[in-house]
């Protein structure tokens, strides 16, 4: 019997200006996230019908952040960094999908703090998307911006990466990669 | 985490098949990471009873049956080879979703159930498909602003389990007794 699977990915990249300091340490998915990718599949619709008000989902709530805990190892019933950095990234973009080869597709999200923005040691990281969150089969939703939460989380407390003290005098840049590919 | 998905089939209450890894496809792949990519839906007509958004894959969907035994799953197929039934296939008589709540132990399940009453498919069963509306839009933070309208993707197979492959062996259907398919997909923290 062959069996195949498929795995949806993050990978997270940290540089200093140009130079790598970690390259594509393993995310774990926590619950918000999970949840949000079953509700997608037992929804109807998702929906606007007041005038000229825009109803965020997924991407538009898509930011990330750094946080100072070194000790926590992440779970699935996390809603949060555990010792969030009140500094959002200065700059925060993200690629179009790409479909670099048959079976293979990805999205990159990219956060940079300017030089002296981020100080002390940081041991976690996390994503932030918009998820949906109803589960009811058929559900429809409507004028629901949905609220911004944590899908995703790094931390050094699970042993992925050593918590770091930014170069006071470099950028600081943040790449998170969800890729769904076979494996 | 990893996006797996399992068929099941019985006969009346007999357990046939057993849940069964399938395979994913291109579209279904795609779905996934195109609604991640989604930005947000607006309304672009004032005064009026109007809506606009985005469909979802249970606005439409179906598992169908086929009897091919020899053509392997490859990504970029939207149909099944030979389906049981004028093409896209006999719908089943029953079908629903059920969900299972992940909040207490990270593992979150969605169970597509079809259920067919005895008589109603025959012959031999080859392949199973999930046909659902999987989204194709692949811009960051895409967005549905229209007067009036849903985003409506077709409706196709992104995921396909096949006798072909030997993910299970050919199946005779017993035309005495109903046929029920369950299609569950597990997200699962690790």
């Amino acid at each position: 019997m062959t069996e195949q699977r498929v795995g949806i990915r993050g990978l997270v990249t940290i540089k200093q200006d140009d130079e790598i300091v970690y390259e594509e340490v393993p995310n774990h998915w926590i619950n918000a996230g999970l949840r949000g990718l079953t509700s997608f599949m037992c929804g109807t619709y998702f929906a606007a019908s007041a005038y000229n008000t825009r109803q965020n989902c997924w991407s538009n709530g898509a930011n990330i952040k750094v946080g100072m805990d070194t000790t926590t190892a992440t779970i699935f019933s996390m809603t949060d960094l555990v010792n969030a950095n009140t500094n959002s990234p200065n700059g925060f973009s993200a690629t179009n999908v790409l479909n670099p080869t048959v079976g293979n597709w990805k999205i990159t999200y990219t956060g940079t703090w300017a030089a002296g923005i981020i100080t002390g040691a940081i041991g976690e990281i996390g994503l932030y998307l918009a998820p949906f969150t109803l589960l009811t089969y058929g559900w429809t939703e409507t004028n629901v911006s949905k609220p911004q939460a944590l899908v995703a989380r790094i931390s050094s407390a699970d042993g992925t990466f050593v918590a770091f003290v930014p170069d006071q005098e470099k950028v600081l840049t943040v790449e998170w990669s969800v890729a769904i590919s076979m494996v | 985490m990893y996006l797996d998905g399992f068929y099941e089939v019985r006969q009346d209450d007999e357990i046939v098949l057993p849940y069964t890894h399938n395979k994913f496809l291109d579209n279904g792949m795609r779905g996934f990471i195109s609604i991640i990519a989604c930005g947000s839906v607006c309304l672009t007509c004032a005064g009026g009873s109007y809506t606009s958004g985005i469909m979802l894959p249970a606005s439409d969907w179906n598992i169908y049956l086929g009897n091919d035994t020899t053509t392997p799953t490859l990504p970029t197929m939207t149909i099944l080879t030979s389906p049981i039934g004028n093409s896209p296939g006999t719908a089943p008589n029953n079908k629903t979703i059920t969900v299972k709540d992940g909040s207490l132990n990270g593992v979150w399940n969605v169970v597509f159930t079809a259920v067919w009453n005895p008589g109603s498919i025959t012959g031999i069963i080859g392949e199973i498909g999930l046909y659902a509306r999987w989204p194709t839009n692949l811009n960051y933070k895409w967005d549905v602003s229209t007067c009036s309208s849903f985003v409506t993707p077709a409706t196709t197979m992104g995921s396909r389990l096949c006798v072909a492959d030997n993910e299970f062996t050919a199946i005779t259907i017993d035309s005495s007794k109903s046929v029920a398919v369950n299609w569950k997909l597990q997200f699962a923290f690790e």
